[in-house]
């Protein structure tokens, strides 16, 4: 046994379209260590996506496990899942996926919000995570009321608010400019160097894929190490 | 694969099961009547029909994924549908045929649909939760109930022997037994645990039919309807309202407990919903409802919302949700209002009833079995001293005629002590002479000068007519003047054209007297004491009050009572006093009643009425609720995506379902408070302002109305009751969302 955060053992995934099996992910192994940071790059449609999904529980396998710390997080039941979810998993994707009815503050404060922490401390950590990402001054602003960057700088805070353990950004530049894409970047490298956070992301750009330490790449529904 | 299979194997035990019904009843079944061999037939194809369901389960294994929320509900219910179908009109082409076919089929179809929708929901159970709890949290939910309501009935029991609070005891504790069992099962299962609902209800109302049908059949003799269709009816409604509850508390049971361990907490849910909700529907909004009689308000909201074409920054379907979900909130409103006003007007009509009734007639009556009812002093003293009897009084009673020179009408006698406390109100219902003429006849007014002059102050111009000597009236005076009195009613004293101080005479048909021709009736004149007018035609139409002694001796009963009669200190609460009275007189030859019994029909059938009304009008709530199902459908999918984030940051499927609970009960409790406001206030503004009635037609000069604050809050709670179902599938539909779903498709 390694001592990796986490070890992926033969993953497999299939979808049914029409009777017919499409096999996305065909036996994935990966052993990922506390504090490394990969980027994962391949065609569209590689199941690059799907594999972070997968990876960050909001899919199931159709076999295989999924080892955190040595222990299976699909046996967890669907609320097991879920308190796992919250406590050791920081979601950022492409669209940002902020909620539009509340402000960027609210948005940051609702994961300490579903771990049913009070408002108050909610508030001050969310506050504190949003004065590092730079966006102090726009706290009371609605999503649509920011920019493309400064949404996505929402959503980082967001999602790493509760400190977790794994990042998982799904093109989290995916469709901002080079500039707002730069600031992105440092703001990752700064999170991970300051909480040894570990991140996993999925990108199309090679420009950030070598920006992180471990590349990997999606082929055949298998991971291979990057030249 | 899979469902073809399925279908071969449920279409090839449909088939079976029918033939074999077909066969055994139509070999067996030989009388005109359900014999035997028809029950068997129709239980041993019932059994196939189970069998069938089972396989039907098993075959739509595909169907049923553990890892979701899907469950073949409509194929089950679909599958128990057609077999009864089938099985109804074949059994009726086969069987013996007789007038009442029709309604055979109609019970053969019951008789299968129950059994099949069991063995469906068991087979599909059985497929589903094969490795987890589901036979156990049936059985924890049934003993849990049993339990519950053993316990409650006995409880009740003991608490009082006023049937009526026993009663009211035992449905209130089997709510809450119902609503108990559901929410433990649903906790320990950690799911709604719709199905193991669904089974524990109908295997509660299978068993109460069959209950009744053994150890009730004498109450079920009672009703004048067949046997058959009180056991179906038994089977089929408590099912439902058990189901009702038993969901009610299985869904609050997982949104509270369903992760496991007790989450109470919904703030950041509400706070979620209520931004779904679409900031349109604040709180200050309903409060402002509230204020403003709310339902014009909302309309005006509407037709504001739709003209004004700045959408800002919501979306036009949000908005169109916002209307959606006003037009909910004024619907719930709409259909609770209409509840409260109509029933309150009832229960005004009932009251009013009521205090006719008690006006003319006492609260609680002792009578003899037999006519030798002379102890009547005795019981009248034993009676006295009881606690919670204000008066006591004798009485006799017996049937005669009643003619005047004007007419002739039939009528009930009744002899009574005027001096008695007992007739308080007869006393206050007098509107001309008084009760006291009838101990003093000699006292009555000669009917000429009794009449009101109508302001003129002189003698009346028909005293001065020619042709009408004054000294003839003084001689008719002097020669009436030893007539004893009597007190009739208002409209008889209409029909018979007379007043206080006329002329008339009572018939007896039961006399002693013999004349020349055998037995004949007895015949009395009488001088008319006074005129009641109680409100209650039926009364003053035909009472007519005798001075107790006189009246025993003018109905052949000398030295005998008909009855006593009690008055109680609290109307609402004669069940205790009956059952001291019965006590103290030891039961046999004396029967005791209460008003409440003495009018059963008549406030009965006034129960029935309301009830009607009541299950009429609560179906505007009902539609106004799947109003609320299909708005908060559309949010569900038109928020799939935020769902979807709200789950990737660690929100539980229970914490999800809260907050479409969340937002439905915003509305059903909105609209719940919004209707009973609006309700009272025109209740109240009915009552003090009043609404004319034509006198003529009512008997009644304005719509009475009495705001029952029990029925009130029934209304309410059932109307909040109702809304909350509705939320449950929407709100199991947001928690089953996979998140991936959501996620993609961008």
């Amino acid at each position: 046994m390694s001592d990796a955060l986490i070890q992926i053992r033969d993953l497999k995934k299939s979808y049914w379209l029409d009777e017919r099996e499409i096999e996305v992910l065909r036996g994935l192994e990966l052993d990922i260590h506390e504090g490394e940071r990969i980027s994962i790059t391949g065609a569209s449609g590689s199941g690059k996506s799907t594999f972070l999904h997968v990876l960050g529980t909001l899919d199931t396998p159709s076999a295989g496990q999924i080892l955190f710390k040595g222990e299976d997080v699909f046996h967890y039941n669907s609320s097991g899942l879920a308190a796992f979810r919250n406590r050791t998993i920081g979601f950022c994707f492409q669209f940002h996926h902020l909620m539009p009815e509340f402000s960027a503050l609210e948005n940051v404060m609702m994961p300490a919000l579903i771990q049913r922490r009070s408002n108050s401390e909610a508030e001050e950590s969310a506050r504190r995570m949003l004065d590092k990402v730079g966006l102090s001054h726009r706290v009371d602003h609605r999503p649509g009321e920011l920019s493309g960057g400064e949404q996505q700088r929402v959503a980082i805070a967001r999602a790493v608010v509760l400190q977790p353990k794994l990042l998982l950004a799904d093109e989290p530049t995916g469709n901002l400019d080079e500039k707002s894409a730069s600031g992105i970047h440092a703001l990752l490298d700064e999170m991970s160097a300051e909480t040894g956070l570990t991140i996993v992301l999925v990108t199309h750009s090679s420009k950030l894929a070598e920006h992180m330490p471990r590349r990997l790449v999606m082929e055949q529904g298998r991971l291979v190490e990057s030249k | 694969m899979g469902s073809q299979a399925a279908i071969r194997v449920v279409l090839g035990s449909v088939i079976l099961s029918l033939g074999l019904q077909f066969l055994i009843a139509s070999v067996l079944g030989t009388g005109q009547e359900g014999t035997l061999a028809q029950a068997l037939g129709v239980y041993i194809a019932s059994f196939g029909v189970f069998i069938g369901g089972l396989a039907f389960g098993f075959f739509q294994q595909d169907q049923i994924r553990a890892d979701t929320w899907s469950f073949p509900w409509l194929r089950s219910l679909a599958y128990a549908l057609l077999i009864a179908t089938l099985s109804g009109g074949i059994f009726v082409l086969s069987g013996p045929t007789g007038s009442s076919s029709l309604l055979r089929m109609v019970l053969v179809q019951n008789i299968v649909f129950v059994p099949s929708l069991i063995s469906a929901v068991l087979g599909c159970l059985l497929v589903r939760y094969a490795a987890q709890r589901w036979w156990s949290g049936v059985c924890l939910g049934l003993s849990l109930l049993v339990f519950f309501l053993l316990l409650a009935t006995w409880a009740s029991f003991s608490i009082s022997y006023d049937p009526k609070i026993v009663q009211a005891g035992i449905v209130l504790s089997a709510i809450v037994a119902f609503s108990v069992s559901g929410f433990v099962t649903a906790a320990w299962l950690r799911r709604v645990a719709f199905a193991e609902c669904t089974m524990i209800a109908v295997i509660f109302g299978l068993g109460l039919a069959m209950l009744s049908s053994t150890y009730g059949v004498e109450t079920l003799k009672t009703f004048n309807i067949p046997k058959e269709q009180i056991l179906v009816l038994l089977a089929v409604v408590p099912s439902l309202i058990a189901l009702c509850f038993l969901s009610v508390g299985a869904s609050i049971g997982f949104l509270l407990a369903g992760s496991g361990a007790v989450d109470t907490g919904f703030a950041y849910e509400l706070l979620v919903g209520r931004r779904f909700l679409r900031s349109q529907f604040k709180v200050k909004d309903v409060l402002m409802f509230l204020g403003l009689a709310g339902i014009g308000y909302i309309l005006l909201q509407l037709v504001r919302r739709l003209i004004s074409k700045k959408t800002k920054q919501r979306g036009s379907t949000k908005n169109a949700v916002g209307s959606i979900m006003l037009i909910s909130v004024s619907g719930v409103a709409l259909g609770v209002m209409a509840l409260v006003v109509v029933l309150s007007v009832m229960t005004g009509f009932e009251e009013d009833l009521k205090e006719k009734i008690l006006g003319a007639h006492s609260h609680i009556v002792v009578q003899k079995k037999g006519d030798d009812f002379i102890e009547y002093a005795e019981v009248e003293k034993k009676l006295q001293s009881l606690d919670g009897v204000y008066t006591v009084a004798s009485f006799v009673m017996g049937e005669g005629m009643i003619s005047s020179d004007g007419g002739l009408s039939g009528v009930l006698v009744k002899g009574l002590d005027p001096d008695s406390e007992a007739h308080v109100d007869l006393r206050k219902n007098m509107e001309r002479g008084s009760l006291d003429y009838l101990t003093r006849p000699e006292k009555i007014p000669s009917f000429r000068t009794f009449w009101p002059t109508g302001g003129n102050s002189n003698t009346s111009t028909a005293a001065k007519l020619p042709g009408e000597p004054v000294d003839s009236v003084v001689s008719e005076k002097r020669r009436t003047k030893k007539l004893p009195g009597v007190v009739i009613g208002r409209e008889l004293a209409r029909t018979l054209r007379v007043d206080v101080g006329s002329i008339v005479s009572l018939v007896s048909p039961t006399s002693e007297e013999i004349g020349p021709t055998g037995p004949q009736p007895k015949l009395r004149r009488f001088k008319v004491a006074g005129i009641f007018f109680s409100g209650m035609y039926e009364y003053d139409s035909k009472f007519a009050y005798l001075e107790m002694k006189r009246a025993q001796r003018f109905l052949g009963l000398r030295k005998k009572a008909s009855g006593v009669e009690l008055r109680v200190r609290e109307i609402n609460n004669t069940g205790m006093v009956v059952e001291t009275v019965k006590r103290k007189l030891g039961g046999h030859p004396y029967g005791v009643k209460d008003w409440r019994e003495m009018n059963k029909e008549l406030f009965s059938a006034l129960l029935l009425e309301k009830l009607a009304m009541f299950i009429v009008l609560i179906f505007i709530v009902l539609v106004a609720s799947f109003n609320i199902v299909s708005t908060l459908v559309m949010i569900v999918l038109e928020r799939g995506r935020e769902i979807a984030i709200l789950k990737s940051m660690g929100a539980s499927q229970s914490s999800i379902m809260k907050i479409f609970v969340v937002q439905g009960l915003i509305v059903g409790v909105g609209g719940a408070v919004l209707g009973l406001a609006v309700g009272v206030t025109t209740c109240w503004l009915i009552e003090n302002y009043g609404l004319k009635l034509d006198k003529d037609i009512f008997y009644i000069d304005q719509l009475p109305v009495v705001m029952d604050w029990l029925e009130i809050t029934i209304i309410g709670v059932s109307a909040i009751i109702v809304t909350y179902l509705a939320t449950i599938y929407p709100a199991m539909a947001a928690a089953a969302l996979k998140p991936v779903e959501g996620l993609r498709g961008e």
